[in-house]
């Protein structure tokens, strides 16, 4: 324990506040109701995460030629993974996939609460009558 | 995006693009610089062996790519690189990550909460910026944020699709708009209008 330097304990928090952020982009890939919302998950948590683990290797590394090829690697993460998350939310929206959207009021926290006053819960009920009578 | 654009150049369009002139001067230094930076972060190797083949291998990349330069994708397209300010820029890229840091801890602390107070709305508004760079850098900056993705850009127009509403503050109150904006531009204007905010699958507007 008290072998690590300062440094090392610096990036050591970093690599593993990186790996915590990861792993909550995770969960939320699993929580999130639709693509969408999933995407910002998949995606941007995991930005910040790769983030701080590269921040918290070039701590590690030091001053020296390997400390710039690992910033060249987190400029090329920041630049290619906006483009690639819109990529994929441009594709799914041009191909016809719909957001889930709702209010807070709505949301039980992991499904949209059915309201017998909405149009789409009213068209389903008209629906299943008239395809049982015939 | 016109079609015929993509395709290559006019012999007397790449002449005329080949005239020296101040931007283009700026133009090639600087790209000259870049590509012998990344090549020697790579390399590693200082010996004039390995910099003489950088700088050929430099020079080989600019004069392929000289005439790729020439073709415009979209209409307001313009060289970036003369047109940035770069003190701005410096500014803004910190600033930036104070953002992605503070709602990348919002956006996590909704996840985990066992209630998850998400509020997934479709935001689309046109903005007011000087070329397409600047949209570009304005939608991934958009992106880069978590809790707001950049859907798509026609136009002026932006389609952003935002997890809750503390995550779309920031672009509805103008404050990262107009850091794009002076990054570019020197004058300071609003920039984000005809804001619309949609929390209803039955309300989306024709995307």
């Amino acid at each position: 324990m008290s072998d690590f330097t300062v440094l090392e304990w610096i990036s050591a928090v970093f690599i593993v506040l990186g790996i915590g952020f990861m792993l909550i982009g995770s969960i939320g890939v699993i929580r999130l109701p639709d693509f969408y919302s999933r995407t910002h998950a998949a995606s941007k948590t995991d930005t910040l995460g790769i983030l701080l683990v590269i921040v918290g290797l070039m701590i590690l590394e030091g001053f020296t030629i390997n400390m710039g090829k690992l910033a060249f690697v987190l400029i090329f993460v920041a630049l290619a993974n906006p483009i690639g998350s819109h990529a994929l939310a441009r594709a799914a929206m041009d191909s016809g996939l719909k957001p889930l959207l709702f209010r807070k009021e709505e949301w039980d926290g992991t499904s949209v609460i059915a309201d017998s006053k909405k149009p789409s819960i009213v068209k389903k009920s008209k629906q299943s009558p008239s395809g049982g009578s015939v | 995006m016109r079609l015929d654009l993509l395709l290559p150049p006019l012999q007397c369009e790449r002449f005329n693009h080949s005239i020296v002139n101040r931007d283009t001067a700026v133009r090639f230094v600087f790209s000259f610089v870049a590509l012998m930076v990344f090549w020697v972060v790579l390399s590693g190797f200082f010996d004039a062996m390995h910099i003489g083949f950088g700088a050929l291998s430099a020079l080989i990349v600019l004069a392929t790519f000289n005439s790729i330069r020439t073709v415009h994708f979209f209409e307001d397209q313009r060289d970036a690189i003369t047109a940035v300010r770069f003190h701005k820029f410096i500014a803004y890229v910190p600033w930036l990550i104070v953002e992605i840091v503070k709602s990348a801890i919002h956006v996590a602390s909704m996840i985990i909460h066992p209630k998850m107070d998400i509020e997934p709305s479709m935001i689309t508004f046109r903005v007011d910026l000087p070329s397409a760079h600047a949209k570009m850098v304005l939608g991934n900056s958009i992106t880069l944020t978590p809790g707001t993705l950049t859907v798509d850009i026609k136009g002026d127009r932006f389609v952003v699709h935002a997890l809750s509403p503390t995550t779309y503050a920031g672009i509805v109150d103008d404050s990262l708009p107009r850091k794009v904006l002076g990054v570019f531009s020197p004058e300071d204007h609003p920039v984000v209008h005809d804001v619309s905010i949609t929390h209803s699958n039955r309300h989306l507007p024709n995307l």
